[in-house]
């Protein structure tokens, strides 16, 4: 690295690593409601005021007023579309909620690592729960199967497990005739190897989802925390590697780091590059590289 | 109670509350178990883009597909993901008031949710009406 290099990420290395993990999630809650504010037209102009406002001035984002600002604002998307938004939607409420607490307390910092923790368990816990008990779609790899086949945001995936251009557009062909209402029954074509891949992702799934719970729910030991770092960066890169889902991932590794104190800089500084790597994955075509390289 | 703990609780407290209810209106209604706040996406097969709302103008003795405007995605995407017949009414009753004024002749509007779904063993796939309900211009809808 070069001297005109080395300068700027000393600096901001320093910065990250002193700054308090409140400050730093609070800071990059603010950033997530940049990116990502509520897609309710009324909402979306006021938050993004209120987040950029708090993130010019850092004194505005340590308020506890203005977090009620912003809960509420995040919980009136709940109200009126709470059937069609996005479960992440919800999420970003209850920790937004959860900042604004933590700010009236003596100690936020201890009240945030573990609110972090608890709202990373709690989805994880609801997620599988709805997976092994309340479907039968999920364990068998069948959910898998079809959003290979289906879900434009598995395409590239599909494509790196095996299904050709060619077949991947009869599919496509198929379904716009569906949709279309041109057609009401068709049959799509699936490469013998989905089958396989759709098995070993579910149970990826499944185990990545519980370590998740278990960890995040074992009491703070020095094992566990490290634990709660590697189950959750490894679900992130490996879960947002191939879909176009941003929120979601984001607002875990903004709590990872919440509940990952200054002392363990790795971890933070892991979680800092997870959450560029998400984006990456999403706003990129690195995945066409994939399948140019291994793709049929 | 302090307010350390009412900040570790109340939160993880209201996503619980928000989660079950989730499961319950899932198993009893048509609601997706993709969206509702009960973290279900992903697990089953029946989610938002395997449902398509369908809309036909109907008068003069004519039935002509509907392609709804943008202005009403959101009312279109609650009906997708929890289709009620009284949704479904409003959507009919906001595109007929949208459009009666070019179209005099319109007696109802038609929503329809289609369900797709595919069986994995033979690979076929299939798209048919699943819920219905109409909004009839100038009469009793409710």
């Amino acid at each position: 690295m070069t001297d005109a290099l080395k300068a700027p990420w000393r600096t901001f290395h320093r910065t990250i690593s002193e700054m308090d993990a409140t400050e730093l999630a609070i800071r990059l809650t603010l950033v997530y409601l940049l990116l990502k504010p509520p897609e309710v037209w009324f909402l979306h102009s006021p938050m993004l005021v209120l987040a950029a406002a708090a993130l010019l001035a850092p004194r505005l984002g340590r308020s506890p007023t203005m977090w009620l600002l912003i809960t509420l604002l995040g919980a009136a998307q709940v109200v009126w579309a709470w059937d069609w938004i996005d479960n992440h939607q919800y999420l970003i409420v209850y920790w937004c909620l959860a900042i604004f607490l933590c700010l009236r307390t003596d100690d936020p910092a201890r009240g945030l690592a573990l609110n972090g923790r608890l709202l990373i368990a709690a989805p994880f816990a609801f997620a599988l729960v709805w997976k092994l008990f309340l479907t039968s779609d999920f364990a068998g790899g069948h959910l898998f199967r079809e959003l290979l086949l289906t879900d434009p945001r598995f395409q590239r995936l599909g494509g790196v497990l095996g299904m050709t251009a060619s077949t991947r557009m009869e599919n496509e062909m198929l379904l716009g005739q569906l949709s279309s209402g041109r057609l009401a029954t068709g049959t799509l074509v699936e490469p013998a190897s989905h089958v396989l891949s759709a098995k070993l992702m579910t149970w990826w799934t499944i185990l990545t989802e519980s370590a998740i719970v278990i960890a995040f729910l074992l009491p703070g030991i020095r094992l566990a925390a490290g634990l709660r770092d590697v189950t959750l960066l490894a679900f992130c890169w490996t879960a947002y590697s191939f879909g176009s889902v941003t929120g979601f991932g984001w607002l875990l590794l903004i709590m990872g780091i919440a509940q990952c104190p200054g002392e363990r800089k790795r971890a933070r500084f892991m979680y800092l590059l997870t959450f560029v790597v998400v984006l990456i994955y999403a706003r990129t075509p690195w995945s066409n590289l994939l399948v140019r390289l291994f793709g049929s | 109670m302090t307010r350390h703990r009412l900040a570790v609780t109340l939160p993880v407290l209201l996503l619980s509350l928000v989660a079950v209810q989730q499961i319950r209106l899932a198993r009893s209604s048509d609601l997706t178990a993709w969206k509702g706040g009960g973290f279900g996406m992903f697990s089953t097969l029946d989610r938002p883009r395997a449902r398509q709302v369908r809309v036909h103008l109907v008068g003069a003795g004519r039935d002509i597909p509907f392609s709804v405007p943008a202005r009403f995605n959101d009312l279109q995407e609650s009906v997708k993901t929890r289709p009620t017949e009284r949704k479904m009414r409003r959507l009919g009753r906001e595109i007929a008031e949208n459009i009666k004024q070019r179209l005099p002749e319109l007696e109802t509007v038609r929503v329809e949710v289609w369900r797709r779904t595919l069986d994995l063993d033979s690979g076929t796939i299939r798209t048919a009406k699943w819920r219905e309900a109409a909004y009839e211009v100038g009469g009793r809808n409710d």
